[in-house]
């Protein structure tokens, strides 16, 4: 069976409700004037559009990346395309069987044991119960929580109940998958295994939809793209221009007042994305750093920390580095994404010294730098001979 | 990695468009595994937090049967074996249905998760209330024939009939339940309003007295026969033990079952496509 979805004019008008703002000056100072206004005043009912005439196709084989900023509609998206939400307008056709992998954490029943709930969340998959009796051993493996088989599912940790319901969710093939963001989370052994199981799935599946903010992501995984802005459709088209114009977006928010748009701090604008291609000796105790590091939105940044050994060696004398080929690979607005840069290690003299378990961490500054570049093969080579 | 899951047989075409109340609920009655398993876990999970498991589940028809039967028996004159039959009985109708109500007023929202990750066949978690409310039927079962047997007086005409009685039982709780679980969606705190309600509905109804005591032509008579529970205990209870059903009830039912019926087709319809966006 081939797998498609098709949106013609996909509306969706939904009921909201709101809390009158009240003027300060009649209110009582303080916190008890909130109270007393919480306390009694209903809540007004408005519609509200969150999906505005949206229109597109997706083919067999398409990867479709949905950007967009914080409430623009990409999860409600996702929602209306898993059939939760019914569209108040235009016509919505998916052929496959679809999964999302939205929320997994939820949809266990707290008090029943982890081989019950393996159970529960299947059959509200729709699976057989004859076919997950086969399928438990596996996802007990997969989750690493065969000890606790018995255990009731309140007592395990935020992190294996995420495990969990990561392995039952994945544990079949469907046509489409549909996700918000990338999952996985959980200590770097079950962040190997999930990252296996996820291409793996994503390589299975004829359509996929991912709605993120991570560009590396999108870029790697994508093929298509559509931008939401305010519930409406502003761009469809290959997952680069798609990338360029959510970028160009994002310049024009900034440029209109970062400071009021909230979409631009909290989605994830500090976390950088790039790459560490080489390291050199250029001295006793000084090294060279060089590769490439832009954030979500597109924005360089000149924090960098080498972390070696667990000690954290912030990078001084940056210089740019034009990289017109990052800037393509991205769809960026900019090629002043490439860094050199200098970091001193007191006490080791050559790179065959330095141990193999190093990572460069980028960020806004030295301080807050926190999120790890891609390592190359060459730096790997260089480096943890001695 | 053990991938035994490239079974493409097994991977079920989940969510077809939204259909009608009686094509989902044909298609939720053919697949049962869902709502069946998540009912039986929430009576397994609701006894293994004590340590008497599944007799306290029992405790509330013993109370009853025993405990308010006792107590009013003796204040009415009557013998005890005879009033406890008659409570026993109305009780186990009045508890089924009320706990149908009450439990599907709030279903949607304690499904919450399940509808949002996109298992929207909501007439599974309407049919997961009824099995719910069915085991609390089957908790009163062994209270009630300890009853009758020490009632003695039982008419078998009636014990066969109460197999009907309770089918039509449940054709009235799965449209009272399609309904209510749509306006409590809708108002979470219509929930709220009904177990408060249902306190003074059970004082209502001829349960831990005799609806004799209230004739047809006074105010509090006419209250007692505007409420419905009335009509089920007395239709359910009466047969058994050669109480007398007034025809009326038979009237009373039978529009309140097509009635509701068509409402509930309409209401679903109409109205089930709006629950994921109030929840």
């Amino acid at each position: 069976m081939s797998a498609r979805i098709k949106a013609t004019g996909l509306t969706l008008d939904v009921p909201i409700f709101l809390q009158r703002e009240r003027e300060p000056e009649h209110e009582g100072k303080g916190w008890a004037g909130i109270f007393r206004g919480a306390a009694f005043d209903p809540p007004r009912r408005r519609l509200t559009r969150l999906l505005d005439d949206l229109n597109f196709d997706v083919q067999e084989g398409d990867r479709l990346a949905i950007l967009g900023r914080n409430g623009a509609g990409k999860s409600t998206l996702l929602r209306v395309l898993n059939r939760v939400y019914q569209p108040t307008s235009g016509s919505l056709q998916v052929e496959g069987s679809c999964q999302a992998l939205l929320n997994m954490s939820l949809g266990f029943n707290g008090e029943a044991t982890v081989r019950e709930n393996i159970f529960l969340r299947g059959v509200a998959m729709g699976l057989r119960s004859s076919f997950l009796a086969d399928q438990v051993e596996p996802i007990l493996d997969f989750s690493g929580l065969r000890a606790k088989v018995g255990h009731r599912l309140r007592t395990l940790s935020a992190g294996q109940k995420m495990r969990l319901g990561f392995a039952i969710s994945t544990s079949i093939q469907h046509d489409i998958m549909l996700m918000d963001e990338w999952v996985g989370a959980g200590d770097s052994d079950f962040m190997a295994k999930a990252k296996e199981r996820m291409q793996n799935r994503v390589g299975g599946s004829k359509i996929v939809v991912l709605a993120s903010h991570s560009m590396g992501l999108l870029r790697d995984i994508c093929n298509k793209g559509i931008v939401l802005e305010g519930g409406r459709l502003v761009y469809a088209g290959d997952v680069m221009g798609s990338l360029k114009f959510y970028q160009g977006l994002m310049a024009r928010v900034r440029a209109a007042g970062d400071a009021q748009d909230e979409g631009v701090e909290d989605s994830g604008a500090g976390a950088p994305f790039g790459a560490f291609e080489e390291i050199r000796a250029e001295g006793p105790g000084r090294f060279l750093v060089r590769g490439w590091m832009v954030d979500n939105h597109g924005v360089a940044h000149e924090g960098l920390v080498l972390e070696v050994d667990g000690g954290r060696y912030p990078a001084h004398g940056f210089e740019r580095v034009m990289r017109p080929d990052v800037m393509r690979h991205f769809g960026l607005s900019s090629d002043a994404c490439g860094f050199l840069a200098r970091v001193d290690i007191p006490g080791l003299s050559s790179l065959a010294e330095m141990p193999a378990g190093l990572r460069l961490l980028g960020g806004v500054d030295t301080e807050s730098a926190d999120a790890e570049l891609r390592i190359a093969p060459a730096v790997r080579a260089a480096v943890g001979r001695g | 990695m053990t991938d035994a899951q490239d079974v493409q047989k097994n991977v079920p075409i989940k969510h077809s468009a939204r259909g009608g109340f009686w094509q989902e609920l044909a298609i939720s009655l053919r697949n049962p595994e869902f709502w069946a398993m998540s009912s039986w876990l929430d009576i397994l999970v609701r006894a293994r937090k004590s340590r008497l498991g599944i007799l306290w589940l029992m405790a509330p028809a013993l109370v009853y049967v025993y405990g308010l039967g006792f107590f009013f028996a003796s204040m009415q004159g009557q013998p005890l074996a005879k009033f406890a039959a008659h409570v026993g009985l109305g009780a186990m109708v009045f508890r089924t249905l009320m706990s149908t109500i009450v439990g599907s007023a709030n279903v949607f929202i304690a499904s919450q998760s399940f509808i949002m990750d996109g298992h929207v066949r909501l007439t599974d978690y309407l049919l997961q209330s009824l099995a719910k409310s069915f085991f609390d039927f089957c908790m009163y079962l062994p209270i009630v024939v300890i009853a009758l047997v020490t009632f003695r007086q039982v008419d078998p005409v009636g014990l066969l009939l109460a197999p009907f009685t309770l089918a039509l039982l449940y054709v009235n709780a799965l449209w009272i339940s399609a309904v209510f679980s749509l306006i409590g969606a809708r108002f979470a705190d219509f929930g709220q309003l009904l177990s408060n309600a249902s306190v003074f509905l059970f004082l209502l109804t001829p349960i831990i007295w005799y609806p004799d005591m209230m004739p047809a032509d006074s105010t509090r008579g006419q209250l007692m026969r505007f409420n419905p529970f009335y009509h089920f205990v007395s239709l359910f209870r009466g047969p058994i033990l050669g109480e007398p059903v007034e025809p009326m009830t038979y009237w009373f039912l039978g529009v309140m079952t097509v009635g509701g019926l068509v409402l509930a087709t309409f209401a679903y319809r109409r109205y089930a496509r709006f629950v994921p966006l109030w929840i």
